[in-house]
Order: C-alpha cells, then sequence, then structure tokens
C-alpha cells in the first residue's frame, strides 16, 4: 500500500482534517496525533506510518477502508 | 423482529444442538445452562423486541451464523489481553466480555488502543454488570461455556472465522455532540480527575462542575477525528474535589460537555443507519442511556440488545451504541 508520507503528515499534524469512515482508523490516527503532541518534530513518523498501513492493510476489503485510502490519496 | 429473549431450557436446547451463542443474563440464569461453545456476560437489562425490559429469568441469545467457519473461545488475563486483535482471525470478528469494576475493565479501558494489532478486525462487546438493586452486593462476571469457568477479572473472547464472500464491520451510534461550553483537557489520563485545564486555566473539577451546574447526566464528548467519543459522569465527589467517571478521560484530549438531548429515541433513530438494520449481527447499548432516557418500555426501532455497563468497539465506550454488522462482499 503506498501512501504519500507529504499526505500523511498533514493528517497527523492536523494541517488537513479530512473525514473518515472506518471507527478503527478514526481511533489510531487520535492516539497518534496525541503522541505528536509530545513528539512535534515526528522523530517517530515512521513507527506511526506503519501502524497506519498495517491497519488499512488489514482491512483492505472493507468499502469504508477503500474510501478512506482514496481520502488519504486526494490530500495534497 | 425475531425474538432474542428465551428462558433458559430454550438457550439449554440450542446450546445442546452445537449452536455458538454469545449471551447476556443474569447470573442465576446463566448458571442454570450447560456446557457447549457459548460466552456470556451478566446482566439483566435488555432492549428486547417489544422494548427496553429488565428481566433476571430470561437469556439475550445472540446466535452465530451457520456460515462461521471457526470460532475459538479464549480467556485472557489482563496481560494476555493485549494479544486479543493478534489472535482474531484475519476475516473475521471477535465478540468480547469484560466484568465491570475489575482491574482487567480498567487495564482495557486505558491500553486497548496500544494493543498490537490494533484494529486488525474488528472487537465488539460490552461490559458485563448487575442488576442495579445488587450493587456492592454481587460482582459482574463473564461465563466461559465451553469449560464452565466464571470469571470475575477475566476477558472472554470468541474469535470468529468468517468465509471469504463475507465480511464484518464495527460501527457506532453516539447522538451525544460536544456543546458549545468550554474545552476540558486533563493532565493525565485516569478514571477521576481534580485539576483540569478549562480553556487552558486549571482549576478543580468538582467545583467546577458544581459551578457551572452541568447536567452529569451528559457526557463529556471527544473528537476523534470525527467519531464523538463520550465519557460518562459516575459521581462528583466535591468534598474530596475529584470527579470519577465511568471510562478514562486521556491526557491532551480536548472535551466538552455534551449538548442536550430533548428525545432519546427520535435522536436515536433519526442517527441509526437505516440501510444497516437488517445487517446487524449484534449490538448494546449503555444502562445510562437506558436510565437517563427512561427506555423501559421503548423500542429502539430495529435495534436489540444487552444494555450494558460500557460497549466496546475496538476501545471502551460509554452511553454510545455498538454494533455489528456482517455483509456479503461485493461481486
Amino acid at each position: 500500500m503506498v501512501i504519500s508520507d507529504q499526505a500523511l503528515k498533514k493528517i497527523l499534524t492536523g494541517q488537513s482534517n479530512p473525514q473518515f469512515n472506518f471507527l478503527a482508523l478514526k481511533i489510531l490516527l487520535t492516539r497518534l496525533k496525541m503522541n505528536i503532541k509530545k513528539d512535534p518534530q515526528l522523530s517517530g513518523y515512521h513507527t506511526y506510518k506503519q501502524e497506519i498501513v498495517d491497519l488499512l492493510a488489514k482491512n483492505q476489503n472493507l468499502p469504508s477502508v477503500q474510501r478512506d485510502v482514496q481520502t488519504i490519496m486526494g490530500v495534497n | 423482529m425475531d425474538k432474542v429473549l428465551h428462558d433458559t431450557q430454550y438457550v439449554s436446547r440450542l446450546i445442546e444442538e452445537g449452536k455458538s451463542l454469545y449471551l447476556a443474563g443474569d447470573e442465576q440464569a446463566l448458571a442454570k445452562l450447560p456446557k457447549g461453545n457459548w460466552i456470556g456476560g451478566t446482566i439483566p437489562y435488555f432492549m428486547a423486541e417489544e422494548g427496553g425490559e429488565v428481566n433476571r429469568d430470561n437469556v439475550y441469545v445472540t446466535e452465530l451464523p451457520g456460515y462461521i467457519k471457526n470460532t475459538k473461545i479464549v480467556a485472557y488475563d489482563e496481560e494476555g489481553l493485549k494479544n486479543v486483535y493478534e489472535d482474531a482471525y484475519d476475516n473475521g470478528f471477535s465478540l468480547i466480555l469484560i466484568p465491570a469494576m475489575s482491574s482487567i475493565h480498567f487495564s482495557f479501558a486505558l491500553n486497548a488502543p496500544d494493543y498490537k494489532a490494533f484494529g486488525k478486525s474488528p472487537l465488539v462487546g460490552w461490559i458485563s454488570g448487575v442488576h442495579l438493586d445488587d450493587l456492592g452486593k454481587v460482582t459482574p462476571k463473564v461465563f466461559n461455556g465451553s469449560d464452565g469457568q466464571v470469571y470475575e477479572n477475566k476477558a472472554l473472547v470468541i474469535h470468529c472465522e468468517l468465509p471469504e464472500n463475507k465480511y464484518a464491520t464495527l460501527d457506532i451510534v453516539n447522538i451525544f455532540d460536544q456543546g458549545p461550553g468550554d474545552k476540558i483537557t486533563f493532565k493525565s489520563s485516569g478514571w477521576d480527575a481534580d485539576v483540569v485545564l478549562v480553556n487552558g486555566e486549571e482549576m478543580n473539577f468538582a467545583e467546577y462542575v458544581e459551578k457551572k451546574q452541568l447536567d452529569t447526566r451528559l457526557p463529556l464528548v471527544a473528537d476523534y477525528s470525527g467519531a464523538r467519543i463520550n465519557i460518562s459522569f459516575q459521581n462528583v465527589d466535591r468534598e474530596n474535589g475529584k470527579v470519577v467517571f465511568y471510562a478514562p478521560v486521556f491526557e491532551g484530549m480536548e472535551y466538552r460537555h455534551a449538548s442536550e438531548i430533548k428525545d432519546y429515541v427520535k435522536e436515536f433513530t433519526e442517527h441509526l443507519p437505516t440501510d444497516k438494520s437488517d445487517k446487524i449481527a449484534f449490538s448494546c447499548n449503555c444502562i445510562l442511556n437506558f436510565l437517563y432516557s427512561d427506555l423501559e418500555g421503548k423500542k429502539t426501532p430495529g435495534v436489540t440488545g444487552p444494555i450494558t455497563f460500557g460497549e466496546i468497539a475496538y476501545q471502551l465506550l460509554n452511553q454510545t451504541l455498538a454494533y455489528l454488522t456482517i455483509e456479503d462482499v461485493p461481486n
């Protein structure tokens, strides 16, 4: 699963706040955003990204996840 | 709507026929059931086919569909529960039961979002409880029908594997919105709070609740990237300057007190996705909604289930309906 670092960083830092459908993604993103409040330099970015990619990959057959992946790809 | 509350003789027959069941009932009712492929949690409150009901004799039955390929029942202690997502089938779902007011309840509430493989597959369920008249006299329990064990401090999970042409999804209905009031943040995560930040200003939360005359039947609401997640008030201890909750607040999260709800059933009906109601395989709702909205005898259209001491949809929730749907994979 290819997800743009630029898009994901915008989402994780709150520069972009798209609406997602998949409940587990909403919970995970919220936890990661709280981590990032203590890690504004995003030193743990690769771990954060891996958690998101793993979650989406494991649920890639769900229509809500497919929509959310498209949403992430649409973040510029 | 199919009947969902059954007497123990009927449920015993289902068990003896080899059905896989996820049960809710009063302790005395569950204790009458034979061994088999089932787990159950204690509670005598239900949204049944005829509406909200208190029933100590009958058992709420969720019969797992016959197309489920495999099931496995696992009893988890606090340490083991962190593997609950990893243990799930790749295509399936997991139904969980945790006894209220146990250390595993508190641990799950604080740590579930950090569990390895979080969200790998839907984890849905509830916190078992007791009749409110029995609070302090009887402990909430979970029953493992496969070996007859009864626990006060273990979680029970029935992991279910779906065939390739089916998928499960988990979602919530929360009718509460963040109100227009103050932004409340907590200095540490936990089940109670004394000093909090209100719009960035430090103050005692119990004093604040009293001064503002907050209606504590309405929860605090956090915005989880678009999902509204509630924290319900359990007690405002003015003497000790402490507010106790039914779920942990999290450090750094921004909460606001919920807007008032005028008619729960009307709001609930409007929030329920109408295209999903015939696909719901399991749902549960909160005892605080049952009590505060006076749901006894009232129907929540298309939705039944146990009325619980906490709902689980990947993590612990309060005053929320959690529901699992099973659908066909589109061709």
